[in-house]
């Protein structure tokens, strides 16, 4: 494959051009990382409404009907729910772990396999989530295992 | 789907030898348990494992959201269903009496705990495979992005 990069100082915006026979599951992947690049979602933290940017958000919890956002050392309120942020996300780096938590496997510095049969992700910031052993293999397809 | 059947399948087998095993343990105290056992009653035994399976395959769809003491009390009920309903109603290896139906359930309980100790293990050592694999994924990814960086 080759990697062509044009320099241009009077550019406005990143234009990204894919030149190919098809579009393969490689290619389908690398637009996916593109499209997860300026994906956001509108979040409310103290009645103060922010827009952040997907690859800031850590992983995704729905508590009592509310759905929130976590990044590395805050937690944001987001409108959408969780079945319809699993949609948005779907092909990007994030996967659902347990029916209340969707985690971006950006995020994860470490796995370990507990005895109750879950895997334990410790993340960026040191936080440890649990994977439900039901979701465990959509997990694995996430690392092409 | 194919890896899913697979378990149950092994989990069939894992648990019609445990039933196998702990039976002649308990013939071999008491001397009684397995007088009557024959070549038909393993056709039965398995039979009963194989429901077993069956059943448990079910009812995982119905319990996958729930906590692992929930599922694992529905395993349990899936289990006494099939060793009194198949084994105690059809196949008729006890008399539906008090005595007997402690005898039996304390036997389940017995061979269910060891089949689910041998399967909690598995499943560990699958994910302790499973982690050492991401852990190596994440460690490539990173290195990638530091080459990147650099």
């Amino acid at each position: 494959m080759k990697l062509n990069i044009e320099i241009f100082k009077e550019c406005q915006e990143i234009e990204v051009s894919i030149r190919c026979k098809e579009v393969d599951n490689q290619i389908k992947k690398a637009i996916d990382i593109l499209k997860q690049r300026d994906m956001t979602f509108t979040v409310k933290k103290d009645d103060i409404t922010k827009i952040l940017k997907v690859c800031d958000i850590y992983y995704f919890e729905s508590v009592d009907n509310r759905t929130f956002a976590y990044t590395s050392n805050d937690v944001y309120l987001c409108q959408k729910k969780l079945y319809e942020i699993d949609k948005i996300l779907l092909g990007t780096s994030f996967v659902r772990i347990s029916k209340s938590c969707i985690l971006n496997t950006d995020s994860i510095d470490a796995v370990r396999a507990s005895l109750n049969g879950k895997l334990e992700c410790t993340l960026s910031n040191n936080e440890k989530i649990m994977i439900n052993r039901h979701y465990v293999p959509e997990f694995k397809k996430k690392f092409d295992i | 789907m194919l890896k899913r059947i697979s378990g149950y399948i092994v989990s069939c087998c894992v648990s019609f030898t445990v039933c196998v095993m702990v039976l002649s343990v308990a013939h071999s105290i008491d001397g009684k348990v397995m007088e009557f056992y024959g070549w038909k009653e393993n056709f039965h035994l398995f039979a009963c494992c194989f429901s077993i399976s069956l059943l448990m395959f079910f009812t995982d769809k119905l319990t996958e959201k729930y906590s692992l003491a929930v599922e694992l009390l529905v395993k349990f009920a899936d289990v006494v269903a099939c060793v009194f309903g198949l084994g105690g109603l059809i196949f008729r290896w006890f008399p539906f009496d008090l005595k007997w139906s402690i005898y039996v359930f304390a036997l389940a309980l017995i061979i269910y705990i060891i089949t689910f100790i041998i399967t909690i293990f598995s499943l560990y050592f699958a994910n302790e495979k499973t982690s050492n694999e991401i852990n190596k994924k994440i460690a490539e990814r990173k290195m990638k992005y530091e080459q990147k960086s650099d």
